[in-house]
C-alpha cells in the first residue's frame, strides 16, 4: 500500500501514570489513513496501557504529552466522545456484563456512534452480513456480553463490534491470542475489511506473534519497551523478532543510545 | 359502587363494622375479633428491634389511619380503572380479582375463565370468601406459627378487607395466569388497606399467579396510605406454583408484605418479587419445605430511588429431608435510597440431604445509597449443602469503560448495566405474559420516569 498522507492519530511525548505509577514514558506515534502499525514488546512493557490511554480510561492519567485524533486534541476528552469520533479498542481481556445481551448492546452502540436510530431491518441485515463474514453463530446475539464465552469467541465478538461501528482508528490489543488457526484467518480478514476507502481506517495492532502479521500486513512495526517505542521498522522487523527475540533490540538500542551519549543503563 | 366506610381508626369498632358491612357469618366475625384481641396484647415492633431497624415504622400513625371497607361486585366486565396496561400484556387470564379503592368508592370484583371454572377452580373476592369458601378461610386462619405472635399479621387477620381466594383442585393444569390486582386511586389518602391473597393448590396441579399492587399516587398528598398485605400459598403434593408479585405503589404508600409459601411432598414454587414503588417497602417471605422433595426458587429484584426504603426478609425453612431452596435477590439503589436484605436459612434436625442456596447482590448507584445484607444460618442437620453469598458495591467501572468505549454515554451505560443486573433474575420468570409488563416498569424506573 502506498503511504497515505491523511493523519488519523498523532501521539506526542505521551507520559501516563496508573495509580501513581509511571508506565508510559514518552510515546511518539503517528498513524495515517489506511496504515497498519504493529506494536510488539515484552510482557509488561506498557502496550495495553497505551491502548487504554488512547481510549481515555479514567484510571490512566496523562501527565505529559498530547493525543491528536484527526488533528483534534482529544487528550481531555471522555471515553464515549472519543468512541463517537471513531476511535475504537478491541480489548485484550473484554469484561463480561451479565444481563446485557449482545444484540441490545450492539443496537445501542450503533445508535450512539451513528447519532441516530438505525431501522431494525437494516440493522439486522448489516449484522447478519458481519456475523456471516466472521463466522459468529446467531445464538451469540441473545447471550450476555462476554459472559461465558471462550477466549477466542470473545475476540471474534470484539471484531464483530468494531465491524458494526466502522471506526477510523482500531486499536487491537492481542486480538490474535486465543484464536485457533481457522479463526485467526477469518478474524484477520475481518480486520482487513475495516480498512475501506470510505473509513480511511488506521490500525494499531498489538501482538506477540508474527502469524497474524502474515494476514494483516503492517507497514510499520514498532517495538515497545519500558513505556515507549524504542525501535521502528518495516515488516521485516517482526520476522527478525520472531527469530531472535527481544534481546538483540534492547542491546542494539542500548548501544545506539550509548553511542548517542544517552544514559539508558538503568534499564533492565 | 358503594360509598366506602371510612372508620375513625384501626379499632375494634372497625373490625365490627367490617364484618357487618360485608355480611360475614358469625364464625368469621369471631375469628376477626379473636385476632383483634390478641393483636391488642402484642407490642408493636420498634425501629430499634434487630429485624425492624431498616423499616421506618415512625412513618405510620395508626391513630389516623382508617381501615377501608370493600364491597364485593360480581360479574363486572374488564375494568377501565385497571391502569398500567397490565391487561394489554396478558392476553389470556385464568382469572382476575380486582380490588379498587378511591376516597369515596371501593369494590372488589372477580372474573374467572371458562377453562378454569370448567376444571373446578374457585376464585372469589375476600368480601365473598366467608360465604363461598369458608373452609379455606378457616384452614388458613392460623396456618403459620407466626400468626399468633406477629402484630401485623394479627392486624391483617382482624381487618383484612380486599384481595381474594384462589382454590385449585387436584390434577389441574392451567397455563394462563390468575391475576390479583390491588389498585388505589390518586385521591386515596390516609387509609389503611389489608389485602389478603390465599392460593390453595391441589395435588399435582400447576398454576401461575400474578399479584400486582399499584396506585395512581398523588403529588399533592404527603399523607401515608398503609398497605398491609398477607399472601398465603399452599402447594399440595406434587403441585407447582409460579408466583410473580409486582409492587408498584406510589411514593405515599407504606407497604408491608407477608408471604407464606407452604410446600408439601415434591411440591414446587417459583416466586418472583419485583419491588419498585412505595415510600417503604417491607416484605417478609417465608417458604416452608414441609415435606420430602419440596423445592423452592425465591427470586427478587428491587429498584429504589431517593426517599425510598426497601427491606426484604427471606426465610427458607427446611423441615423435611431432601428439600431444596434457592434464593436470589438483587437490589439496586439510586441517590439516597436505603435497603436491607435479611436472609435466613433454617434447616431442622430432620432435614438431612437438604440443599439451600442464598445469594443477594446489591448495586449502589448513588453515592449516598446504603445497602445492607445480613445472612443468618440456623443449621441443625449435619448432612446438608448450604451456601450463601452477598455483595454490596457500586457499578463496576470496567463495565462502564467498556460500554463507553463503544460510544455509549455514562447515563446510557449505567442504565444498561442496571437493567442487566436485574435481567439475570427476571430471565427466570416463567410467566411469559407479564415479562414485557415488568421490563417496561423496570425500564421506566431505571430512567426515572416513575
Ligand atoms: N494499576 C496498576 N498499578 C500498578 N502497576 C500497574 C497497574 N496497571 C498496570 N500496571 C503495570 O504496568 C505495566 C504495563 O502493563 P501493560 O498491561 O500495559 O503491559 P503489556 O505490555 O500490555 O503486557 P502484556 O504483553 O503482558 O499484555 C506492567 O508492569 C503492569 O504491572
Ligand atoms: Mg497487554
Amino acid at each position: 500500500m502506498a503511504a497515505k498522507t491523511k493523519e488519523i492519530l498523532r501521539v506526542e511525548d505521551l507520559h501516563v501514570e496508573v495509580d501513581g505509577k509511571s508506565i508510559l514514558k514518552g510515546v511518539n506515534l503517528t498513524i495515517n489513513a489506511g496504515e497498519v502499525h504493529a506494536l510488539m514488546g515484552r510482557n509488561g512493557s506498557g502496550k495495553s496501557t497505551l491502548s487504554y490511554a488512547l481510549m481515555g480510561h479514567p484510571k490512566y492519567t496523562v501527565t505529559e504529552g498530547k493525543i491528536f485524533f484527526h488533528g483534534t486534541d482529544i487528550t481531555e476528552m471522555t471515553v464515549d466522545e472519543r468512541a463517537r469520533l471513531g476511535l475504537s479498542l478491541a480489548f485484550q481481556y473484554p469484561v463480561a456484563i451479565p444481563g446485557v445481551s449482545v444484540s441490545n448492546f450492539l443496537r445501542a452502540a450503533v445508535k450512539a456512534k451513528r447519532g441516530k436510530d438505525v431501522p431494525v431491518k437494516e440493522f439486522r441485515a448489516e449484522l447478519k452480513k458481519v456475523m456471516g463474514e466472521l463466522g459468529v453463530p446467531n445464538e451469540f446475539l441473545s447471550r450476555y456480553i462476554n459472559d461465558g464465552f471462550s477466549g477466542g469467541e470473545k475476540k471474534r465478538l470484539e471484531i464483530m463490534q468494531l465491524s458494526m461501528l466502522k471506526p477510523s482508528l482500531a486499536v487491537l490489543d492481542e486480538t490474535d491470542s486465543g484464536l485457533d488457526i481457522d479463526a485467526l484467518k477469518t478474524v484477520s480478514e475481518g480486520i482487513n475489511r475495516l480498512i475501506t476507502p470510505e473509513s480511511e481506517c488506521g490500525i494499531l495492532l498489538i501482538t506477540h506473534y508474527q502469524r497474524i502479521l502474515n494476514y494483516v500486513k503492517p507497514e510499520f512495526v514498532h517495538i515497545f519497551e519500558d513505556g515507549k517505542i524504542i525501535k521502528t521498522g518495516g515488516s521485516d522487523l517482526s520476522l527478525k523478532l520472531e527469530e531472535q527475540g527481544y534481546e538483540w533490540v534492547s542491546g542494539s538500542v542500548q548501544s545506539e543510545a550509548q553511542n548517542a551519549g544517552l544514559d539508558l543503563a538503568s534499564k533492565s | 359502587m358503594s360509598k366506602s366506610l371510612i372508620l375513625n381508626s384501626i379499632t375494634k369498632e372497625g373490625v365490627d363494622i367490617l364484618a357487618t358491612q360485608q355480611g360475614e357469618p358469625a364464625w368469621s366475625k369471631e375469628l376477626r375479633t379473636r385476632a383483634w384481641e390478641t393483636y391488642l396484647k402484642k407490642p408493636f415492633p420498634k425501629e430499634s428491634d434487630p429485624g425492624w431497624k431498616k423499616t421506618k415504622l415512625s412513618l405510620l400513625d395508626f391513630s389516623r389511619l382508617s381501615a377501608k371497607s370493600f364491597e364485593a361486585q360480581k360479574d363486572k366486565s374488564a375494568d377501565p380503572l385497571l391502569t398500567d396496561n397490565l391487561l394489554d400484556h396478558i392476553a389470556k387470564l385464568g382469572g382476575l380479582v380486582f380490588s379498587y379503592q378511591s376516597q369515596d368508592s371501593s369494590f372488589c370484583q372477580v372474573k374467572l375463565s371458562q377453562e378454569a371454572s370448567a376444571k373446578g377452580v374457585k376464585l372469589v373476592t375476600i368480601p365473598q370468601a366467608s360465604q363461598e369458601t369458608p373452609e379455606i378461610l378457616k384452614r388458613f386462619e392460623t396456618s403459620e406459627p407466626e400468626s399468633e405472635n406477629d402484630k401485623f399479621i394479627l392486624m391483617s387477620r382482624a381487618l383484612f378487607n380486599c384481595g381474594g381466594v384462589l382454590s385449585v383442585p387436584d390434577n389441574v393444569e392451567i397455563e394462563d395466569p390468575f391475576v390479583f390486582v390491588t389498585n388505589l386511586a390518586a385521591d386515596c389518602v390516609d387509609g389503611a388497606l389489608f389485602p389478603r391473597i390465599i392460593v390453595s393448590v391441589g395435588k399435582n396441579s400447576r398454576i401461575k399467579v400474578v399479584n400486582l399492587f399499584t396506585s395512581a399516587g398523588s403529588k399533592e398528598s404527603s399523607q401515608i396510605v398503609f398497605s398491609n398485605a398477607l399472601t398465603q400459598i399452599q402447594a399440595e403434593d406434587g403441585a407447582y406454583v409460579s408466583y410473580v408479585e409486582v409492587q408498584n405503589y406510589a411514593d405515599n404508600v407504606f407497604s408491608l408484605n407477608r408471604q407464606f409459601n407452604n410446600l408439601k411432598r415434591d411440591a414446587r414454587i417459583y416466586s418472583l418479587s419485583v419491588g419498585l414503588g412505595g415510600k417503604q417497602l417491607r416484605s417478609d417471605i417465608t417458604t416452608e419445605m414441609a415435606h420430602t422433595g419440596a423445592s423452592a426458587s425465591i427470586m427478587g429484584v428491587a429498584l429504589a430511588s431517593s426517599g425510598q426504603s426497601v427491606h426484604y426478609n427471606t426465610i427458607q425453612e427446611h423441615v423435611a429431608p431432601h428439600t431444596t431452596s434457592n434464593i436470589d435477590f438483587r437490589i439496586a439503589l439510586k441517590n439516597h435510597a436505603v435497603s436491607c436484605y435479611h436472609g435466613n436459612i433454617k434447616i431442622s434436625k430432620d432435614a438431612q440431604q437438604s440443599d439451600a442456596v442464598q445469594s443477594s447482590k446489591n448495586l449502589l448507584l448513588g453515592e449516598d445509597a446504603k445497602a445492607e445484607a445480613v445472612p443468618n444460618l440456623e443449621i441443625l442437620a449435619n448432612d446438608v449443602k448450604c451456601s450463601h453469598g452477598a455483595t454490596v458495591g457500586p457499578v463496576d467501572r470496567e463495565q462502564i469503560f467498556y460500554l463507553n468505549s463503544r460510544g455509549l454515554d455514562k447515563t446510557t451505560a449505567e442504565e444498561l448495566i442496571i437493567t442487566g443486573f436485574f435481567n439475570t433474575v427476571l430471565a427466570t420468570n416463567p410467566i411469559a405474559g407479564v415479562d414485557a409488563f415488568i421490563q417496561e416498569l423496570v425500564a421506566k424506573k431505571v430512567q426515572d420516569q416513575i
